[in-house]
């Protein structure tokens, strides 16, 4: 600071003192600038503080201490060491703690500016006074203190009843600290890594940040095991389409092999009921053309358009299953199969209904003529069909392109059954195995265990379905429950 | 037979015709020597060695249901002294699977191996993933569907995507767009 030394010593201090306190009110507040710092003070503080140092350097008066106002900077400048005459004031350092305080005071000169802070009042003490607070919190400066020091200080003024500090606006950035940009790195960061933070836990993001600091040597912390993809082809549907929102690596995985999408199967799903025309195209679109078997078991948003669409961009579907679809009809799926087969499209040879369809004799026979298959010949190898087993069945396990047979008794096409008598436990005589063959209207026949129940004592009650037999062991076993 | 090497083989024949041919207590009790050795060859021991550079002893018997392995024994057999490199297997996920390649191979009844099996996937995540890393690559069928399917298990009972993130402690690396593009694409099958 450059120290104006000749004004200082060109009269008698009181003299000085005197001037510069009844120039008070013309001062211009402000302009701790580049100019000479004693001229343009504003505080007369700081003039009694220069008195003082001077008085104290020219060794006057050393034993009458000056009164209690702003002693610490006051010590600051007495502990300098040595102090003879004007050359200490002289090279007393330019800004010792460098704090930067040129641009410091120049910051807050600036906002006294602005705010035209009126500090004069009627009686001499007052401003002193004042002076001497914001003398303390300008003080405080010389320690680093922070802006909300000055805050605290500019409050406390407040309190004091201080004519003409009205509302104050304080500077934006005294200390040149660049807070702003600071802080706006800290939320920036903060937000980057906000999501990760939310959705770990909502409670303890805190916890959350050193945890991620700590697992941050672990290269999969937060990366799915590599060996989630062999969990795939165990999964249901909707639980693939749940994985594949969890992350992108997850994502790419289940969408990337055409091959996984190549057989669908939606059998008694949990989607059943929320399957629509759309949805189902586009999970046959995941195939890219692949799809090869479907299964449309308990489907019941499915209709005949739908099934026209998935069909005809998946020429390469070999079994489809529609058993369960209500809204399919007899005449709409033959017109598909038509339509394809003319145009070529028809890749379908297994057809499994599931009772679904009901088919008459002659559309019957073009359903085989349209799947490939000769109507009339008796399929070589046979296997057993009862009726609780495949009633949800997918594949054939003979060469049957459909599930539909002729039924031995009433012959129509119908889903014909064996009778299972051999397993049922207490059937005293067993029907032969040929000869108890034929479609549910023809013999009725148990749903537990598919045995017949025509002509025998075991015949349920009314709307009973099982075999008085089979009835039994329900009715053990939910006793034993309770 | 191919556990016994050619001049065993040919000395069983030598002692069959010894037998015959000189009729006398020694010939025999050269044949029952010879045949109790077969019978010993016949759990032959197979060593596996591990990524870590430990090796593992055990009978064929367990060690072929690894298919693998299986392979490996009948491609070449003349490194069954030094042991078969399983680059991708470390020890202790290795010991686990011996664990259970040995109480499948015992005899059991189906409902005690179900529940063996049971107790047996009730470790911690990481530890099924290597289990089912370790079952693919030994191609052991069962063991791999038994882990899969307790991970499938485990996947199934999540609602939804966020707590299968929660579950598994997977991060969740959708820009914003992304998510609403995966929303959109699958909004039929939420509830």
């Amino acid at each position: 600071m450059e120290i104006n030394c000749d004004e200082l010593l060109g009269g008698s201090y009181s003299d000085w003192g005197m001037k510069k306190a009844g120039d008070y009110k013309e001062v211009e507040l402000g302009g701790f600038g580049e100019d000479d710092f004693l001229n343009r003070m504003s505080f007369s503080g700081y003039q009694i503080i220069y008195e003082t140092v001077n008085w104290v350097a020219s060794g006057d008066g050393a034993s009458i201490w000056p009164q209690q106002k702003g002693n610490t900077l006051f010590n600051d400048f007495v502990g300098f060491g040595e102090i003879s005459g004007n050359s200490v004031l002289n090279s007393l350092p330019e800004d010792p703690f460098c704090m930067n305080i040129r641009s410091t005071l120049n910051t807050i000169s600036d906002w006294f500016h602005e705010n035209q802070m009126d500090l004069v009042s009627e009686s001499r003490d007052e401003p002193i006074g004042v002076d001497q607070t914001l003398f303390k919190s300008l003080d405080c400066f010389s320690n680093g203190t922070t802006t909300t020091m000055l805050q605290e200080q500019i409050s406390s003024l407040k309190m004091n009843g201080v004519e003409g500090l009205g509302k104050v606006t304080l500077p934006e950035d005294p200390f040149c600290m660049k807070v702003r940009s600071t802080l706006n790195t800290i939320s920036d960061w903060f937000h980057e890594n906000q999501r990760g933070f939310v959705s770990k836990s909502h409670d303890e993001p805190i916890g959350v940040v050193e945890q991620q600091m700590g697992s941050s040597d672990l290269d999969d912390a937060g990366e799915p095991h590599v060996a989630f993809e062999l969990v795939f082809p165990y999964l249901e549907m909707r639980d693939v389409l749940a994985v594949e929102g969890v992350c992108r690596s997850l994502r790419d995985s289940v969408r990337k092999e055409p091959f996984f999408w190549s057989t669908i199967d939606l059998n008694d799903s949990p989607l059943k009921y929320r399957v629509t025309n759309d949805s189902l195209l586009k999970l046959t679109h995941r195939a890219q053309g692949h799809l090869q078997c479907l299964n449309l078991g308990g489907c019941v948003g499915i209709t005949d358009n739908g099934l026209m669409q998935v069909l005809a961009s998946n020429p390469r579907l070999t079994k489809l299953s529609v058993s369960g679809c209500h809204r399919l009809s007899t005449a709409g799926m033959l017109s598909i199969l038509r339509d394809l087969k003319s145009s070529n499209l028809l890749g379908v040879k297994y057809l499994i209904t599931g009772g679904a369809l009901y088919f008459t004799k002659e559309q019957f026979e073009e359903l085989n003529s349209l799947l490939g298959a000769d109507a009339n010949a008796v399929p070589k190898s046979r296997k057993q069909r009862f009726y609780t087993s495949c009633r949800s069945e997918l594949s054939l396990e003979d060469d049957r392109v459909t599930d539909l047979e002729i039924c031995p008794w009433c012959e129509k096409p119908s889903l014909v059954f064996d009778c299972a008598a051999k397993t049922c436990p207490l059937k005293d005589n067993p029907c032969s195995k040929s000869s108890c063959r034929a479609c549910v209207v023809c013999i009725e026949r148990c749903h537990d265990c598919g045995s017949c129940l025509n002509d025998c004592e075991y015949k349920p009650f009314c709307f009973a379905f099982s075999c008085v037999v089979c009835y039994k062991k329900t009715c053990n076993q939910l006793q034993e429950l309770l | 037979f191919h556990f016994l090497s050619r001049s065993q083989s040919n000395s069983l024949t030598t002692t069959r015709v010894l037998y015959k041919e000189i009729h006398n207590s020694t010939a025999h009790y050269f044949f029952r020597r010879i045949s109790s050795l077969k019978l010993t060859k016949m759990s032959k021991k197979i060593v596996l060695k591990t990524s870590d550079g430990e090796s593992f002893e055990i009978d064929d018997s367990i060690a072929l249901q690894s298919e693998t392995i299986a392979h490996l024994i009948g491609d070449d057999s003349a490194s069954t002294s030094n042991g078969f490199p399983l680059a991708n297997v470390t020890s202790n996920v290795l010991s686990t699977v011996i664990e259970y390649c040995k109480k499948h191979a015992s005899v059991a009844s189906e409902e005690e191996l179900k529940k063996w099996d049971a107790e047996f996937v009730k470790v911690d995540d990481s530890t099924i993933f290597d289990l089912i890393l370790a079952a693919n690559y030994l191609n052991i069928s069962g063991l791999l569907d038994l882990t899969c399917q307790t991970v499938a298990d485990k996947i199934a009972a999540c609602k939804d995507a966020d707590e299968i993130r929660a579950t598994f402690d997977i991060e969740n690396d959708f820009t914003p767009e992304e998510e609403e593009e995966l929303r959109r694409e699958n909004q039929w099958s939420f509830q």
